[in-house]
């Protein structure tokens, strides 16, 4: 009861979606904020400015931004500023209050959490949900509207492009032993998982990244012939796939993995 | 072309602070030079400057990430492009390609662990160096009041890049320090340029009281009285966020606080925040301030002790960098030293915990554990752990396991007593009867040259009065808004024409 009570005075964010955006927020925001920063100092012809955000990938990309787009500055200050508006007139008077004042520009540095919290009489972290929901709205519309926020969808292009091959953790950590050399017993041994578990790790990055070597663990030869014999099936079931092999030597992991390099294509 | 023309060219200033010509013309004259010049008189301008003559690379060593930073992210706002800041924060990749092009950069920035890598060592090699930096170079002594391991190999690193002219800075070094500084470096014969450690225009003021609800009813008048820009140094973490709403909810407007727990985005907002004068006050604790360059910050107060007079010295000089008026405030309660006696007692490890962690260093591979396990078991603090860290890193190869736990025992029990005689400078400094200007110039082995009209509490400074005069900082306070107009009048630069 009282659960559902505060969800009526503080409802979640409809656009929240961590799972989808989890990896491309943080950059979209440092990223969007800089470069509000950037041309609102351009704008006022001021050109000293401390950057808001520290990190150098961040402000090599704005740079880059900025030097590859051909308009000129006020206009794409006016173009960055219609994009923004529009889609903020669309949420919560709350949501548009906390996203311009966690902007930092010429004139005002951004406010905290806490002084957000302070300054709403809102509960801090409640704010930061709210504000992340906006910041996943923005991305969302950017990429399913791409021709109404082009500038947006500029400041995301390449970020979403990484999150949509998301890892599990663990995966991560396998790839990353993987890239080193060891070989699958190896890790496994190292990791204490069962080799099974390493298996279905590769299948996992080969999955989201079908450019991933599979060389070193089918032949080329064997793919080959598995993606024959796949073809003969029509299925994409295993079972029937090894047994139309006639090959003891060729296993189930071989298997899914030329099934999923291929991506369903064969 | 004269040195102040090229002052004015390159900095937009017309006239040096104390101490900067001298180490500048030290260096031109091609003599290594040790420097000494306090806390906002603006060290590293005595390296700026000579780069733009020399025109070679500059090298320069900074203990710390977030100053190094700092000084990279100064030089690139008043313009100069070419800096590099070659630290941990690079991914491989960024620093593989810095490595291959560091040609390119008049000024780069090098943390000392950097230098002990041979890679940075054999690139660094290949550069005409004009300048090599050591920044903080108190650091380099153990006897210095942030004693560095890493900074010991300098010495040789500079004899590895065959001697190139160099200059050691430090704001606070006693003369032991001083000297010690130039026999770590192998710099017998440098100049010793040594400025007054006396900031004539800050005033010193030290109120006692009885009790904590007194000395934080004290603080809370202070935050109203003062007019002008403001620091509260606290020790600890929890104390600067509870007295920071205490005086938020008793009325104090334009005061937050910092410290190095919060996330590094929200850290740099408050920064910046005081900067432009958004905030009038920051509580924080010794984190903030290094790199800050702010010029009006009319009063440094201190809740808490330091742990020793260096980094009193160094947290008052933050104040009245214009040259004008300012003060520092030391409220002090009784009992208040078991703070800082604490937390230098967290920073030397116990003796159980000496042999419990050498003992286990040395267990051979299966039974080996991890460092945080080792950390864990034994809670050590981060500063316990390094320096058992260093000791047998240092050490290990050259006696026996037995032998260097006794050693590392005797010297852990040398540093404690070290750092207690240390904050007894300060303790003493605090009871005297005498002059506070000449207390503190006698610590550092100085003689006060001229008295001073405003000088301190034991010279009869009437506070009130002090208040009352300081002048005003620039604020810029922030006003609600509504979100469409402002963000219009972000982006575009005459709102009223815009219509869209």
């Amino acid at each position: 009861m009282h659960l559902l009570e505060s969800f009526k005075h503080c409802p979640l964010p409809k656009d929240l979606n961590g799972i989808r955006f989890r990896d491309s927020t943080v950059p979209f925001w440092e990223r969007l904020s800089l470069l509000i920063q950037t041309l609102s100092h351009i704008v006022h012809s001021e050109n000293r400015f401390y950057p808001i955000q520290r990190n150098l990938q961040v402000q090599g990309w704005v740079k880059h931004f900025l030097a590859v787009n051909q308009k000129n500055r006020n206009e794409l200050a006016e173009c960055l500023l219609s994009e923004l508006t529009g889609y903020l007139e669309t949420r919560e008077p709350l949501e548009q209050n906390i996203f311009v004042w966690r902007l930092t520009g010429n004139r005002r540095i951004g406010s905290t959490y806490p002084q957000l919290a302070g300054e709403l009489k809102l509960d801090e972290g409640y704010i930061r949900y709210v504000f992340l929901g906006t910041l996943h709205g923005l991305i969302k519309a950017s990429m399913e509207e791409p021709a109404r926020y082009s500038i947006l969808r500029g400041v995301v292009k390449d970020l979403h492009k990484e999150s949509e091959r998301q890892l599990t953790q663990s995966t991560k950590v396998t790839l990353d032993y993987v890239l080193k050399g060891m070989e699958l017993e190896e890790i496994a041994g190292f990791r204490r998982l069962k080799l099974n578990t390493i298996e279905d790790h590769i299948v996992e990055i080969v999955l989201t990244d079908s450019s991933f070597p599979i060389d070193s663990y089918v032949s080329a030869e064997a793919q080959q012939r598995i993606a024959e014999a796949v073809k003969s099936c029509s299925t994409r079931q295993l079972t029937p796939i090894k047994r139309a092999l006639e090959d003891d030597e060729i296993s189930f992991f071989q298997i899914r993995l030329v099934l999923a390099k291929s991506g369903g294509i064969i | 072309m004269n040195l102040e023309e090229t002052l004015y060219r390159h900095f937009g200033f017309s006239t040096f602070r104390p101490g900067q010509k001298e180490v500048i013309t030290s260096l031109l004259e091609g003599n290594h030079t040790l420097g000494m010049l306090p806390t906002g008189t603006g060290k590293s301008l005595c390296y700026q400057l000579p780069a733009y003559l020399l025109k070679k690379h500059v090298i320069i060593v900074s203990p710390l990430l977030s100053l190094m930073e700092d000084q990279a992210e100064q030089l690139k706002v008043r313009g100069e492009k070419s800096v590099l800041a070659l630290n941990s924060f690079l991914t491989p990749r960024q620093k593989q390609s810095a490595l291959s092009q560091l040609n390119r950069y008049r000024f780069i920035f090098l943390s000392p662990e950097m230098l002990m890598l041979d890679q940075v060592i054999t690139e660094v090699k290949k550069l005409d160096i004009g300048l090599f930096v050591i920044d903080e170079a108190h650091c380099i002594s153990q006897w210095g009041y942030d004693f560095r391991p890493d900074y010991l190999h300098l010495g040789s690193v500079r004899e590895r890049l065959n001697n190139p002219l160099t200059v050691a800075l430090t704001a606070t070094a006693t003369e032991a320090v001083r000297t010690d500084i130039k026999s770590k470096l192998n710099l017998r014969e440098a100049n010793e340029v040594v400025s007054s450690v006396d900031r004539s225009n800050i005033a010193y003021i030290v109120e006692n009281f009885s009790n904590y609800e007194t000395k934080l009813t004290r603080l809370l008048e202070l935050a109203k009285e003062i007019k002008g820009s403001a620091i509260i140094y606290f020790s600890s973490k929890k104390t600067t966020e509870n007295v920071t709403q205490y005086l938020q909810e008793n009325g104090v407007k334009s005061i937050d606080f910092y410290h190095g727990g919060m996330e590094q985005e929200q850290r740099k907002l408050i920064q910046q925040q005081f900067i432009t004068g958004q905030l009038r006050i920051i509580c924080a604790t010794s984190a903030f301030g290094m790199g800050v360059n702010k010029e009006e910050v009319r009063a440094v107060v201190h809740f808490h002790l330091p742990v020793s007079m260096e980094s009193y010295v160094q947290e008052v000089g933050r104040a009245g960098r214009d040259g004008k008026q300012s003060m520092a405030v030391l409220l002090y309660c009784e009992g208040d030293e078991g703070l800082p006696l604490r937390l230098l007692d967290q920073q030397i490890p116990e003796d159980n915990q000496i042999e419990g962690v050498c003992t286990m260093m040395s267990e051979q591979n299966e039974n080996r554990q991890s460092p945080e396990v080792l950390r864990q078991h034994y809670s050590l603090s981060e500063g316990q752990w390094n320096f058992i860290q260093h000791y047998v890193k240092e050490h290990q190869e050259q006696v026996e396991m037995s032998v260097m736990i006794e050693q590392l025992k005797q010297y852990s029990k040398t540093r404690r007593q070290y750092n207690i005689n240390r904050f007894a400078g300060l303790f003493n400094w605090l009871k005297t009867n005498q002059c506070r200007r000449t207390a503190i110039l006698q610590y550092f082995e100085e003689d006060l040259l001229k008295p001073n009209l405003i000088c301190c509490d034991r010279c009869g400074v009437n506070v009130k009065e002090l208040t009352e005069n300081l002048k005003e900082s620039i604020l810029n306070p922030v006003h609600p808004f509504e979100w469409k107009q402002e963000l219009t009048a972000m982006l575009v630069k005459d709102p009223e024409l815009y219509e869209k």
